[in-house]
């Protein structure tokens, strides 16, 4: 594993694991989710860069800018910046390592930013969207119920009008921009297949199964039961994801495969 | 002020962020601080406490290192304990910046690492215990009592008597899997000094003249009382070398961020301090 920092207009932070063997010509890149739920999944996101750099596949997970290791600070967060250093990130890891083409696994927020840069014009050949954030005001949403147990866990009341959440700055222009995402109204056209993967099955995750279909994008869904309590996500419970990272490095390799056949 | 990746130990292993101040700022004498996991979080810290710490310490001109251990976060799986990843990074930065003289500064179970390694390691100037060891002293059990008005405890203790009954058992058996590989799951082994040791490591360290912070947050925390940890040193005599902060309204990882913010600037402080002295004279 190698860290560096990388960009141009803004320095974010990387971690590289570089392709045990001979390596394929696809490379993977990680978008971890948004700042509230990255620490409890750093964990999560280092084991499964580790199976596919096994797996002879160049891997690189960065921190997006404002968040981790990345410069900025919290509270200057933005959503459109995030999507831009979905395709820096790209570009670093094609530069880097010399791959051919690069495939996504985004969770959470991650998986939004990184399908609204594909929609963007963003080339990948896999993009994995594991639990992804389909509907922006929903998540915040999620984030506020989340911060009122958290609060009640560490004896805090809940402030009104919130100016935190989760731990974290939450200002009002994030909030706002947050509040108006929607997968359904990009669609990812610069990936070659599209996959699904969630922890439990959703309505509005068959509905945007359907609309993308509809709209010409090869895209699969599927439950992997994991991790089986849904407050996992306020715990440092990353590890128990066992089953999903199977299930997400089972969606890059075969294809991989392939890339290396041909 | 300057971030960069830095890689070090015996085969360039370990990983963590070098935080440089600008030039204008520097004071190159001051002893570089290092921050390392708490639990199982990376390097950053919880809420990115070390981040903040970092970029606070090097707007007044000190150096940091924020890094990993030995198979966590984004370093590699080593040979050596805990212990001796801290070394390393004092031994890597004597090869990077010349320093000789650390400040340790160390959170909740990272305490561990930080009370091993400053008793041993005669590089080690400064150490701050954040959250880190609290007895319950006769302040403690004086307090006790009042717990059982607290709603919030009530509220608290239903609720994961009902939620989340399984989930620490589950924890700890995800944890234990061999899949793991070994080096996080040694941070749930905790080491707790005995009182008595506790108090004597303490009268060690300020004998060699090391300055040391105790700062501990009330609310979630065994530490209860302002001044529970001196009905466990009573009668020791520490000088001036001994700080104690108590910060009675934050929670043990400081969710707020105006917790967090106060928790920085007194360890920015802290770590100021023998400079402004300096300054003053």
């Amino acid at each position: 594993m190698r860290t560096f920092y990388f960009g141009r207009s803004r320095r974010l932070y990387g971690a590289l694991h570089e392709a045990r063997g001979r390596a394929r010509t696809t490379g993977v890149l990680l978008c971890y989710p948004g700042v509230q739920e990255y620490n409890q999944t750093h964990w999560a996101f280092r084991r499964l860069a580790a199976q596919l750099s096994r797996d002879g596949m160049h891997c690189l997970r960065f921190d997006w800018s404002c968040t981790g290791d990345s410069e900025g600070e919290v509270h200057d967060g933005d959503v459109e910046r995030w999507v831009e250093d979905v395709s820096a990130a790209a570009e670093e890891l094609r530069e880097s390592t010399g791959v051919r083409r690069v495939s996504v696994v985004g969770m959470r927020l991650g998986a939004l930013l990184a399908t609204r840069a594909v929609a963007a014009g963003l080339a990948v050949h896999d993009l994995v969207l594991w639990d992804p954030v389909i509907d922006g005001q929903t998540y915040v949403d999620e984030l506020e119920d989340l911060d009122a147990l958290q609060c009640r866990r560490r004896q805090h009341r809940v402030e009104h009008p919130r100016v935190e959440l989760d731990g974290y700055p939450f200002p009002s222009g994030l909030r706002a921009q947050l509040g108006m995402q929607s997968l359904e109204r990009v669609t990812p056209r610069g990936a070659a297949h599209v996959a699904l993967l969630l922890s439990a099955a959703s309505a509005a995750a068959v509905e945007l199964h359907e609309v993308w279909q509809r709209r010409g994008v090869d895209v699969r869904s599927r439950v992997v039961v994991s991790p089986p309590d849904p407050t996992a996500w306020q715990d440092d419970a990353a590890r128990q994801y066992t089953e999903m990272l199977r299930a997400l490095a089972a969606e890059l390799v075969p294809a991989t495969q392939a890339a290396v056949a041909a | 002020m300057n971030e960069s990746a830095f890689n070090f130990g015996e085969r360039g292993h370990l990983a963590g962020v070098w935080c440089e101040p600008s030039p204008k700022v520097l004071k190159r004498a001051a002893p570089p601080v290092l921050v390392w996991n708490v639990g199982i979080q990376h390097h950053v810290g919880p809420y990115r406490i070390w981040v903040d710490l970092a970029r606070a310490l090097a707007a007044k001109g000190f150096r940091s290192l924020r890094f990993d251990l030995g198979n966590m976060g984004d370093s590699d799986v080593g040979r050596g304990t805990p212990g001796d990843d801290v070394r390393d990074a004092m031994t890597g930065l004597e090869k990077k910046v010349g320093a000789r003289e650390f400040t340790l500064v160390g959170f909740c179970s990272s305490v561990d690492q930080l009370h091993e390694v400053g008793l041993k390691d005669a590089r080690v100037t400064g150490m701050a215990y954040v959250e880190g060891y609290a007895y319950k002293t006769r302040r403690y059990w004086q307090r006790w009592p009042l717990r059982f008005l607290s709603t919030v405890r009530w509220q608290n203790k239903l609720y994961y008597r009902l939620k989340n009954a399984k989930l620490f058992e589950t924890k700890r058996a995800a944890m234990d899997a061999a899949e793991l590989e070994g080096g996080a799951g040694l941070m749930l082994e905790r080491q707790y000094p005995p009182p008595e040791q506790f108090t004597n490591d303490l009268a060690t360290l300020t004998a060699r003249g090391v300055r040391l912070l105790m700062m501990y947050a009330g609310l979630d925390s065994t530490y209860q009382h302002p001044d529970q940890l001196f009905d466990l040193v009573r009668g020791s005599d520490f000088g001036d070398r001994l700080e104690l902060i108590y910060m009675g309204g934050a929670d043990h990882i400081f969710y707020r961020s105006e917790d967090r913010a106060v928790a920085v600037a007194n360890l920015c402080r802290w770590v100021e301090q023998p400079h402004l002295n300096v300054a003053a004279r």
